[in-house]
Order: structure tokens, then C-alpha cells, then sequence
């Protein structure tokens, strides 16, 4: 895996990218009414600690795949716009995160020189969405965040999100 | 130039079949060789030679099938002929390869989506866009052509009353018809389609039959890669056998041996070897007056008793019911009125892959065992039980998901289209196996667009179309088929 | 009332920016008013059980108000549970805020055609190409996926699994199976979409021309834009 990083995007990697982003909003689809459920008796907060991690899987999802800069961030955005417009709740909201998710995912790689696509790079692509998307959960719902949630939310969004990023690393291998 | 005549996009509507005139004459005039001439000596992925010696040759306005069981590397010659296996796949390909004069291999790769046309094996791994309309006019664009002649192609192909309808609202005939349209909507000089035939019903199969006959008319260069040949007889000059990567004989129609082609695994008489009848009095399954509906459609079945060790053959058109049927046997669909089923009841879909749930054959087989409570059925050696259940070959994930379905011991076997995508030699296992399960009392459910299946397998016919249910006899039954299949035996 | 796109998706992303900076009661009531009423009715197509889904949420956002927002003078003391005035203040900007931002997604939801979308993201927004392309297979394969799924679930369930994939294994057999069938389509889509000259597409661009909808939408947004920062200067 020690190639010099490949830049140009071929047609396969831009329809994998597609495929990614599909089989996110699925997933989101499949796990609807669970969530909708963890939301009515635990609140927006609740039901976020519960799924952090799903909401940050198509970046590390879309980097194994496609093992290419910005493919990360090309993933999370694509996810991030299938939601935008089926619609789901969040409506735009879900492009604001996922354009700054994807950015923090993407540096998981970009500080290996986007040579290493791993399982610790998937890992760490997930975490790094975690405290992101929790400061834009403080913009969203300043009443609802305090100051020591904030610090509690950061830690469970981060574990979550490298669970889920070793996941998603572990699904990309199943054609391997 | 050449006189281009009243030619226009819409042309071809105007002018009913058979022309006279050809269809592109500009394009003779620009290229006068516009056929496919490959020496390969050898291609394939990283130190892996999938192909060893193949000569390919089909002149202009040539029809060639390229035929040979699973695995050969037919899939690896198309794309090795187009530049896509060394320009997209990161493959190799050792050779000289000249498709409509280009070099597809190093030069002219970004020039040959204007020479070809490309029709896949199912249209769900090939259709790009969301709606029709958009999808024809997506080769426009890319092309830089004007994107009002989609209007033409989607009117030749009976689909512009759908151009803005969802892609994934269309039947799979109708998908198969957006894939042609797509195709040819630029007019390329080559035409190449691989197992287009796999994924449709036998009216889709007659349909397709004459479009390709109309193009082979015109002088389109078409390349068929296929190896139920017997669907195709009366369209192609020529054929190309391949043995394990190399092209072991080349001739014309005429001069092919129908025995030497079925040695190699390529269905050429579609006949198939009827086995005897083992079914018992004892009835498994009834259903009565049983009405379900979704979607606006609704599936009636009067009545239907299945007894012991039957193989009952669900045959009709894509649409007409038949998975629904299956579905409500196995229990997945709740219908009104009477139903029965003695024992269990197991469902195996057309996709394998649906089935799996573990990361490892062994693993799969292990946790059939456990959930099923009986031994799975035996896998054939080559099968590394260390391997991911999705990296088998088509053929041994539908064995393996048999295997699966036998764990959990059932009275009534139900398949989904099982034998889609295998050649000749994998069907003759499948159907075997299956006569053998039913000997042991086990009743089998499928639907099939295969007369040779029906032929070889079905005890009973049942006929599902448009959402009813009627019985009839197998020799008829066959006889529909090949018809509608535009096939006479 | 026809609109561009482009227009439509400026709109909604500059309103969920609006409602997600602003704090001030006031300013979010009003942009609740002006976008969940519309919205509503634009995006109706989109079910009733979308909206009642919705609703039902808002118990959860009370719930979540009460936990963290409890403090200053009690206005309902029901046993065990004293709700305070800082909750229901808490709770009223959550639920406007939450409502504008969904208001303006059905607005765009409503009128946007989303052929027109992918084509004015690639000619009028010069998103890259091959961006817009992957889109649009994403949107192919949704429906295709959604299929996939539910027939997935079923074999699971048939097979004695759970037919929830919740549980990061769970989840991951799910994900293996249904990525294993998208990823093999992709594939083959990314190889047709090579051989029908993907790569040859140069864009067509065109010019961003409002017309009526779009001058409407656009004045709706100024007045919105100039609400929030009136109330953030006085």
C-alpha cells in the first residue's frame, strides 16, 4: 500500500462514491423508526449518542473504497446530499454537517499522505467527525447543551465514531 | 460525402423494417474498417492470466458470438478488447487489439465510446441515471451530441411514454429496452452485449432477438458474448469458442457441431433430459381463494395443492407475479383466504447473496447448521471454507445458498429464477440436485424463464401473468416459451 | 410558480443557516411562520406519517428541554416532574429553529425536479462532473438499495437473525450483504458510464437566469436575512 497516491478519479471510483452514499441513506432508512423512537423518549440528544457513529461512517466507508484524496469527503458530502434531499428532518442541516464532518474525516487520511487507507486511519477518520459534529450540535441546540454535556457528548461521539469507522473499514473488505 | 437520403433522427420511425437502404451510410464512408481484429496472447490482473490465446476477428457488419461455459474469461475478452480491463480496471492485456480502427489498449481509449455501444448483463449494473430520459441523454452529452435525439431512441425502443418516469418504476424488459436505447442512440459502429439475455423474460428475449436482427440488418458490427446460443439462432454469422482463455475454434453457424458446442458448456439444442415423476399423494401446501395485493397490483390464486416431492415450474412474464406467489408460500406475505403450509417453508431469492449473513463460507455454514438445526447440504470441493461467501463465483453461491436453504430442512423448497447466469454443465448439477432432494420427498416451487428447465424439472406449470394463476400443461408450457423466445426446434 | 434549482437550493441552505445563528425568540418564530406553513404544504407528497413522526419528536425535545434547561420560576409542578419557565423558553426556540430548517428543506423538496437539480448543479453551480454523476447514481441506487434491504431483512429473518441490524454486528452482516450487491452495480454502472464516454463530457454552462418563482423566493429570503440581522444589531 505504499503507492504514491493515484489523484485522478476514475468512473468506477465516482459511481463507488454514489454507492456509498446510497447505502447510507439506507442505512438511515432502515434504522428510521428506531431512531425516531430513541428521539421521542430521549430527545435530539439522546437519540444522537445512541447513533453518533452511523452519521460518520461514509467517509471511512467511501476512503476504503476508494482509495483516493478527498474520496472521504467526496463520500460524507454524497451521503450528506442523498439526505438533504429525500428529504429527512434535519433537511439542510445534514449538508452543513456533512461538508464539516467530511472535512475532519478527511485529514485522518491526509496526515498519512494518503498512503495508508487502515483500519487505524478508518478508525481515526470516524473520530475525528465526532467533535465537529458535536459543536454544530451546540449551534443547533445551544439550549440544550451545557458546558459539561458538551465535554461528555465530545468523548461519546468520538469512541462511537472510531467503532464505527472500524466498522465501515471492516465492511468495505467484503469483496477483498 | 455520400448522399445521406431523407436521414434524420427520427428516421427510423418513419421507415418501417426491412430497409434497403443502409442505416449509417455516412459511417461506411468516414471508416471503412469498422470491425474488431484482436491477437491476445495473454491478459488479465497482476501476475493472474485470465486469457491466454485468443484471435478475435469480425469483419464490418459482421455478427460474431464469442461462446464458452462460465469462467473462460469471456467477460475478461470484452473488457480487454474495449481498453477497459488495462485503462480502468488496472488489468493487462498482452496483444494487439483494433476495435472500429482505434487502439483501445494505449491510444485511443477516451475515443471509443463513439464506436460502441455496450449492453450488460443486467440492466441494474449498467443503468446510471435516475430517470429514462436522462439516461439516453446521458451518452448524448458525454458525446457532445444533441440531446433531443433521446426522444428518437426512446420512441424506436417503445419507452418515450416513460421518458420521465423513474428508472426503477420500469419492468425488466422495459429496463433491458433503456439499456439498448442508451446504446445506439449515438450510432456507434460496434455493438457489443454481453448475456443480454439473462436477466429477461422470453417475450423480452424475442424482443431483443429482433432488435438485435434489425441491427445486423443496418450493418451495425455486434459482438455477442453468451453461452445460451440456442436463444440466438438465425442472428449470427459467426462463432467464437473459448476454453479456459483461449480461443479453441472459429467458424460459421453453419459449420458448427451442436454436440462439440454442448461438450464446452454452451447451450445450443435447448432440450433438456426429462427426469422421472416421484411425487406422493400427501399434500404439503394448499392454498384457497388466497388474494394479496401491493402497489395497486394484486395476486389472486383460486386454489393450488402441492404435494410430496412435486416440482412445480411457475413460468410468465416479469411482472406477472410469480416472485409474489413464492413470497406467499414462504410466508413473507400475509394474503387473504386460506393457506397451509405442513412443515417449514424456505425461500432462496434470485440474488444468492440476499441469503448470506456471515463474513466466511465455513462461518455461513456453521451458523446454517446452528439456526437450521440439521447438517447443510455438501459443498463441491474448491470451495475454501476460509473464503468470503461473496467472492465465490456465481455459480458456487448458488450452491451454497442451497446448502443453506437444506440446514433448515424444509417440505417446500422455494427458488427464485435459480438458474439465471449458469452455463450448461451448472445447471445440469443444479437440476440434479434438485431431483435427487425431491426423490427424498422434499416439493420444490420455482419460476423460471428457462424451457429447459421446465423441461428437465417441472412436474406441473403453473402459468402467473398479470396477477392470476393458471395451470397448464408442461409440452404446452414449452411451447409458449420457445415461442415467445421466437425459437423453433 | 416554477423556480430554478439553483434558487431553490440557495434559499434552503441560506434559511438553515439563519435559523441555526439566530437565538433570539422572535427572529425564529418568525421564520418558523414563514417556512413550516409553506413547506407543509409544498412537501405534502411527502406523507402523513413523515409529518406525524415529526411531531412526536417534539416530546423528546420537551424531554431534553426539561433536563437541561430546568432553571428559574416553575411553571407546572406535576408531582416529581417541575417544569421551569427556562425549559419551555428552551423548548419554543428548539421547535421553531427545528421547524424553519424543515420548513425550508419542504419547500425546496416540493419544487425542486430533481432532474433540474443534477442539471443545474453541473451547469449552473459548475459542480464538477463526475461529483454530479455520482449523485446521480447514488439517487439510482436508492431506490434500487431500498429494495435490496428490505429483501435482505427478510432472508435474515428468515435465517433466524435479527431482522433490526442495530448492533454493530448486526449492522456489519447487514452492510456486508447489501454493499456486496451496490458495490458489484457500481462497478459494472462505473464501467458502462466509461464506455458511454464519461470522460469526455465538457459542461455546457448556463448562465443563472431568475424568472418569476425565483425573484419571489429571493425577495422572501432578503426579508428573512434582514430580520435576523436587525435583531442581532439592536
Amino acid at each position: 500500500m505504499q503507492t504514491v497516491p493515484e489523484l485522478r478519479y476514475s468512473a468506477v471510483d465516482y459511481a463507488i462514491l454514489g454507492v456509498v452514499a446510497a447505502v447510507m441513506g439506507v442505512v438511515f432508512v432502515v434504522a428510521w423508526d428506531f431512531y425516531y423512537l430513541v428521539k421521542a423518549l430521549l430527545g435530539p440528544i439522546g437519540a444522537r449518542v445512541f447513533t453518533y457513529g452511523i452519521w460518520f461512517m461514509a467517509a471511512p466507508l467511501a476512503a476504503s473504497l476508494v482509495r483516493k484524496p478527498l474520496s472521504a469527503f467526496s463520500g460524507e458530502v454524497l451521503a450528506a446530499l442523498v439526505e438533504t434531499i429525500i428529504p429527512t428532518y434535519g433537511g439542510y442541516t445534514n449538508l452543513i454537517y456533512g461538508v464539516a464532518q467530511g472535512l475532519a474525516s478527511e485529514l485522518a487520511y491526509l496526515i498519512f499522505g494518503y498512503r495508508r487507507w487502515g483500519p487505524l486511519q478508518a478508525a481515526l477518520s470516524g473520530a475525528l467527525a465526532g467533535p465537529v459534529a458535536v459543536t454544530l450540535d451546540q449551534i443547533l441546540f445551544p439550549e440544550l447543551i451545557t458546558a459539561k454535556t458538551f465535554a461528555a457528548l465530545v468523548l461519546a461521539a468520538t469512541a462511537s465514531g472510531a467503532l464505527y469507522g472500524l466498522i465501515a473499514y471492516g465492511v468495505s473488505r467484503v469483496r477483498k | 460525402m455520400p448522399p445521406r437520403g431523407n436521414w434524420s433522427p427520427l428516421g427510423c420511425l418513419a421507415t418501417p423494417r426491412p430497409l434497403r437502404i443502409p442505416y449509417f451510410p455516412h459511417l461506411y464512408y468516414h471508416y471503412p474498417m469498422s470491425g474488431v481484429e484482436a491477437e491476445i496472447s495473454g491478459a488479465g490482473y497482476g501476475v493472474k492470466a485470465i486469457l491466454h490465446d485468443v484471435r478475435l476477428s469480425a469483419k464490418a457488419g459482421e455478427t460474431l458470438a464469442v461462446v464458452g461455459r462460465s469462467g473462460v474469461g469471456k467477460t475478461t475478452l470484452m473488457l480487454s478488447v474495449t481498453g477497459v480491463l488495462d485503462n480502468l480496471l488496472g488489468g493487462w492485456t498482452r496483444g494487439k487489439v483494433s476495435l472500429a480502427g482505434l487502439d483501445p489498449i494505449k491510444r485511443d481509449f477516451k475515443e471509443v465510446p463513439r464506436k460502441i455501444g455496450i449492453v450488460l448483463q443486467d440492466p441494474d449494473r449498467q443503468l446510471a441515471m435516475p430517470f429514462v430520459l436522462d439516461e439516453v441523454a446521458f451518452t448524448l452529452r458525454n458525446l457532445g451530441l444533441p440531446e433531443k435525439r433521446a426522444w428518437g431512441a426512446l420512441l424506436r425502443f417503445g419507452l418515450a411514454h416513460k421518458a420521465y418516469a423513474e428508472v426503477e418504476t420500469l419492468s425488466g424488459g422495459e429496463k433491458r429496452r433503456l439499456t439498448l436505447a442508451a446504446s445506439l442512440v449515438h450510432e456507434p459502429e460496434i455493438l457489443i452485449l454481453d448475456e443480454p439475455s439473462a436477466s429477461i423474460d422470453p417475450w423480452g428475449v424475442g424482443d431483443l432477438k429482433r432488435y438485435v436482427q434489425t441491427m445486423a440488418e443496418k450493418g451495425l458490427t455486434i459482438l455477442l458474448i453468451e453461452h445460451k446460443l440456442g436463444f440466438y439462432r438465425g442472428v449470427f454469422d459467426r462463432i467464437l469458442l473459448l476454453e479456459a482463455g483461449s480461443s479453441t475454434w472459429a467458424g460459421s453457424v453453419e459449420e458448427a457441431d451442436p454436440r462439440i458446442l454442448e461438450e464446452h458448456g454452451v447451450d445450443y439444442t435447448l432440450i433438456g433430459r426429462p427426469r422421472e415423476r416421484v411425487f406422493t399423494g400427501e399434500r404439503v401446501a394448499f392454498l384457497r381463494d388466497c388474494e394479496f395485493s401491493y402497489d395497486g397490483f394484486t395476486l389472486r390464486v383460486d386454489e393450488l395443492d402441492i404435494r410430496a416431492g412435486e416440482r412445480i415450474a411457475l413460468i410468465g412474464p416479469n411482472g406477472g407475479g410469480k416472485t409474489t406467489l413464492l413470497k406467499i408460500l414462504g410466508g413473507f406475505h400475509r394474503c387473504s383466504g386460506e393457506i397451509s403450509v405442513a412443515g417449514r417453508a424456505f425461500y432462496v431469492p434470485q440474488h444468492p447473496d440476499y441469503l448470506f449473513v456471515r463474513p466466511s463460507v465455513g462461518d455461513e455454514v456453521r451458523d446454517a447448521r446452528e439456526k437450521g438445526g440439521h447438517e447443510p447440504l455438501g459443498l463441491p470441493t474448491g470451495i475454501d471454507a476460509g473464503s468470503s461467501p461473496y467472492r465465490l463465483s456465481h455459480g458456487q453461491r448458488r450452491w451454497l445458498s442451497l446448502a443453506i436453504a437444506h440446514a433448515f430442512r424444509p417440505r417446500l423448497l422455494l427458488l427464485d429464477e435459480p438458474t439465471t447466469g449458469l452455463d450448461l454443465f451448472l445447471v445440469e448439477q443444479l437440476t440434479d440436485v434438485l431431483w435427487r432432494l425431491s426423490k427424498s420427498g422434499l416439493s420444490i416451487v420455482f419460476s423460471t424463464h428457462d424451457p429447459r428447465v421446465v423441461m428437465s424439472l417441472a412436474d406441473r406449470v403453473l402459468l402467473v401473468a398479470d396477477g392470476r394463476v393458471s395451470e397448464i400443461d408442461v409440452d404446452e408450457a414449452i411451447s409458449m416459451m420457445l415461442e415467445a423466445m421466437d425459437i423453433e426446434i | 410558480m416554477k423556480s430554478d434549482p439553483t434558487t431553490l437550493f440557495i434559499y434552503a441552505l441560506s434559511v438553515t443557516v439563519l435559523s441555526m445563528v439566530s437565538r433570539d425568540p422572535r427572529v425564529l418564530l418568525a421564520l418558523a411562520l414563514l417556512n413550516l406553513p409553506l413547506g407543509t404544504y409544498l412537501g405534502r407528497k411527502r406523507g402523513v406519517i413523515f409529518f406525524l413522526l415529526y411531531f412526536l419528536g417534539l416530546f423528546g425535545i420537551f424531554l431534553n428541554s426539561v433536563a437541561f434547561s430546568n432553571q428559574g420560576t416553575a411553571v407546572l409542578d406535576v408531582g416529581p416532574l417541575v417544569v421551569r419557565e427556562g425549559a419551555v423558553k428552551a423548548f419554543l426556540r428548539v421547535f421553531l429553529r427545528l421547524s424553519s430548517i424543515l420548513g425550508a428543506a419542504l419547500i425546496f423538496y416540493g419544487l425542486a425536479d430533481i432532474r433540474e437539480l443534477l442539471d443545474a448543479l453541473e451547469c449552473t453551480m459548475r459542480i464538477p462532473r463526475g461529483f454530479v454523476f455520482s449523485l446521480a447514481v447514488g439517487l439510482r441506487m436508492l431506490a434500487l438499495l431500498q429494495r435490496d434491504a428490505g429483501e435482505i431483512l427478510e432472508m435474515r429473518a428468515q435465517r433466524g437473525h435479527s431482522r433490526r441490524p442495530l448492533t454493530p454486528g448486526s449492522l456489519s452482516s447487514f452492510l456486508r450483504t447489501l454493499l456486496s450487491v451496490a458495490l458489484e452495480r457500481g462497478l459494472w454502472i462505473g464501467v458502462a458510464a466509461e464506455l458511454r464516454g464519461l470522460s469526455l463530457r465538457e459542461r455546457r454552462p448556463r448562465p443563472y437566469r431568475p424568472g418569476l418563482g425565483d425573484v419571489v423566493l429571493l425577495v422572501l429570503l432578503a426579508l428573512q436575512l434582514t430580520i435576523t440581522i436587525l435583531s442581532m444589531v439592536c
